[in-house]
């Protein structure tokens, strides 16, 4: 066996040669993993820290003040959810889901970027947040954008949709929506369809908005894009050359 | 080359190699979320929870081992090995993107470039094979900055390399 062992270390500088070199390549690997789990520490301080930082699912569930996420639609049409005792209780005391607090209240607590726009900003909270606006996915609505028949509105921030956008949509960040809205050639018939969108499947930006828009705003047919921007873009490219694409933006 | 010429060569090989890493972490580092979204446009099976600890690591990765590159020091041969995994993984990202008919900007310099770039280089450089191209170029330079530390020609009258 160790005869075996020592021919096949031969190459590598014998029996001797190959043990250094297996410590020497041991070190080396320690030394990378160290360097990443620098860079791991780095990035968690980093998007603990950073207003649109990412975070990871256990803290994201951690922070969600009553348990559900908003844009989750109910089991039927505007059809409050049943809520436990012990969310019913902080309902009661808080005043709701989405309520007006400090900041100072939950810093400590981990927060999404859309979680953090909608408390601070006191004219971005729901009064009834079950009353949220319904979704839709892009199959259902993708002739009708085209046609102009629906307007689409971009939830993200105004950076964001500088970097892209759906064709056709409108800028309205969820952040300063109120000052934003005045500018926009809004439609006249509040019948009219709107339907909102932010990031991608996992934002929560666009209900949000959506439902914002359905309370405090006379158009009724207001709906959220189930998939988002960039879902939006890989199913578009999937059906359509880009260059057509940037020719509708 | 003469050899006055070779350690000259050899940091603006480290700065070629460097700065697009520093470059492309402080641009993910503005804004996480978007860094993120980009993972999720290229559809890894992979569960939610690694692609979140990607998303908060990698723009790290890409600053501290782009510095150790530039400065050619401490840690030089680990900041390079992970330089080179990072190349890789980019690498089989862009292809794996374009093997799929996935028409998405790379998100190797952060999500502002793909506007601000309409048909220049860095706009090159964010799609699949540009994104391809670059990963190759970038390895290779990073193999003979490899070959060149260890033949101790990295820095003028010094011989630092071979520690490792």
């Amino acid at each position: 066996m160790n005869g075996i062992f020592r021919a096949l270390s031969r190459p590598f500088g014998g029996l001797e040669g190959s043990r250094k070199g297996l410590v020497k390549t041991g070190r080396f690997v320690a030394r990378m993993g160290l360097l990443f789990l620098v860079a791991l520490m780095a990035g968690y301080w980093h998007n603990a820290n950073h207003p649109m930082g990412v975070h990871l699912p256990s803290a994201q569930i951690a922070k969600e003040s009553g348990g559900g996420r908003l844009h989750e639609p109910p089991a039927r049409a505007n059809e409050r959810p049943p809520l436990s005792s012990s969310e019913q209780d902080s309902s009661e005391s808080k005043g709701g889901l989405l309520t007006k607090v400090s900041a100072d209240e939950f810093a400590p607590v981990s927060v999404t970027n859309e979680t953090l726009q909608i408390r601070i900003h006191d004219d971005a909270v729901p009064e009834d947040p079950f009353a949220c606006a319904l979704g839709v996915f892009w199959k259902d609505i993708e002739k009708e954008v085209e046609m102009g028949h629906v307007l689409l509105i971009d939830a993200r921030s105004a950076s964001a949709f500088k970097a892209g956008h759906m064709p056709h949509a409108v800028s309205l960040p969820l952040a300063d929506w109120k000052q934003h809205l005045g500018k926009l050639d809004l439609p006249t018939s509040k019948e009219q369809g709107i339907v909102v969108y932010c990031g991608n499947t996992a934002c929560t930006t666009a209900a949000q908005l959506a439902t914002l828009l359905l309370e405090k705003t006379k158009f009724r047919n207001i709906r959220y894009l189930y998939e988002g921007y960039w879902d939006w873009k890989v199913l578009a490219s999937q059906a359509t050359p880009v260059s057509e694409l940037s020719n509708h933006e | 080359m003469s050899n006055a010429w070779r350690p000259r060569f050899a940091l603006a090989l480290r700065l070629c190699v460097g700065t697009p890493l520093v470059v492309a972490g402080v641009s993910k580092l503005g804004n996480p979320e978007d860094f993120l979204a980009n993972i999720y446009a290229y559809r890894f099976p992979f569960p939610d929870f690694l692609l979140r600890t990607i998303a908060m690591g990698i723009p790290w990765l890409e600053f501290i081992s782009g510095v150790l590159i530039i400065s050619g020091g401490l840690l030089f041969g680990e900041a390079c090995a992970w330089a080179a995994v990072l190349l890789t993984a980019f690498l089989l990202a862009s292809v794996s993107a374009w093997a799929r008919g996935l028409e998405i900007g790379c998100g190797c310099f952060g999500p502002e470039t793909l506007a601000e770039s309409q048909g220049g280089l860095l706009r090159a450089l964010e799609s699949p094979l540009g994104a391809i191209a670059k990963d190759l170029l970038l390895g290779l330079a990073i193999a003979c900055l490899v070959y060149m530390r260890r033949r101790s020609i990295f820095f003028e009258g010094s011989d630092v390399a071979t520690s490792d």
